[in-house]
């Protein structure tokens, strides 16, 4: 799968932050959900959201 | 040693799940097209308690190889999607390349014990062989309580005792006991699965066994595919005459169970529970 494959839209507007239950925003670009509130930011990898705290990346560092 | 060998109630380790299931992923997908058959038959039970509705919402969590979540898909309408997750990358791989046709199909690596999804927001839950290799299943099955919304009704196959499914035993015996495996059967005994979902909330559950029998033939190493994937870290570190020794025992064992036609009863037994939130 090429690093290109989109995510299905559909899902980003289900998808929550695991961690607070709280909003994702998409970030296009860098291919990442942020959680604002949780200072996370979760990958896209091929398409798809790894959405999981230990693979995410801090807003803050 | 002997099937009954193996205890329920034994919980996992999340590190050694994850590596058993990164380390299995291709074999689980090398597997999945040969297994259709299997797989289907054990499909039926679960999507006919799921009864589901082409607009509704399904988050299959564990979806591994991807069944059920593609059949599920397969049948959704133009509202309905369904949401095929896994812990592990790894295993979600090769059920992308078999279900990247379904419109109605997503996928995500999720953790089920902290679902990235509102309460209330899907119609139905299901979870295949997958909850016993969840540390905390609990958890898990509160999760899926909260994301279920009223009247939701939540489905999961888990296996029973080792001693009712033959591959299992057989591949198990050969190997001479594999402390590994123990998790498969964690909710193997009657009425574990009922009081797991009870204990989280759901008003209606019914647990019942799902058994099937069918008649392999002696010759084939139709047992090929449960060696790889319940068993792959194991094998990794067996040396190539080891693990050629071990397949000679399985064989071995298999003939001299043949009847005279060749062909050798292979017994499955699974526990389904249906649960509804009200």
């Amino acid at each position: 799968m090429s690093d290109t494959a989109k995510v299905d839209p559909k899902l980003l507007e289900i998808l929550v932050c695991p961690l607070t239950k709280g909003p994702l925003s998409y970030d296009a670009q860098r291919q990442e959900l942020i959680s604002q509130q949780a200072r996370l930011a979760y990958p896209i990898r091929d398409g798809i959201p790894i959405m999981l705290v230990d693979e995410a990346r801090s807003l803050d560092d | 040693m002997s099937g009954g060998g193996r205890t329920a109630g034994v919980p996992p380790v999340r590190e050694h799940e994850i590596r058993r299931w990164h380390e299995s992923g291709q074999a689980w997908d090398r597997w999945a097209d040969a297994m259709a058959d299997p797989a289907a038959r054990l499909n039926g039970p679960l999507l006919a308690a799921l009864d589901l509705r082409p607009h509704h919402i399904l988050l299959d969590l564990a979806s591994g190889a991807g069944e059920p979540a593609i059949t599920a898909a397969k049948g959704m309408g133009p509202t309905g999607r369904v949401l095929a997750s896994d812990l592990v990358p790894a295993m979600l791989a090769g059920a992308r390349r078999r279900g990247v046709s379904v419109d109605a199909l997503s996928f995500m690596t999720a953790d089920m014990t902290a679902l990235p999804l509102g309460s209330a927001s899907v119609d139905r839950v299901s979870c295949r062989f997958g909850l016993m290799f969840v540390p905390d299943a609990a958890r898990a099955v509160a999760e899926m309580h909260r994301t279920l919304r009223p009247g939701g009704v939540a489905a999961a196959l888990c296996w029973g005792p080792q001693a009712d499914n033959t591959l299992f035993r057989l591949v198990d015996d050969a190997l001479g006991g594999m402390p590994e495996l123990a998790v498969l059967f964690r909710f193997a005994e009657d009425g574990s699965l009922a009081s797991l979902f009870q204990g989280a909330g759901f008003n209606t559950v019914a647990e019942s066994p799902v058994r099937q029998t069918a008649l392999a033939d002696a010759a084939k190493p139709f047992w090929r595919p449960t060696l790889d994937m319940a068993f792959t870290p194991a094998l990794a570190r067996l040396a190539r005459e080891d693990r050629a020794a071990l397949e000679g025992r399985i064989a071995a064992s298999v003939r001299a169970q043949a009847d005279q036609d060749g062909r050798v009863p292979v017994h499955l037994h699974a526990r389904l529970v249906v649960a509804r939130k009200t």
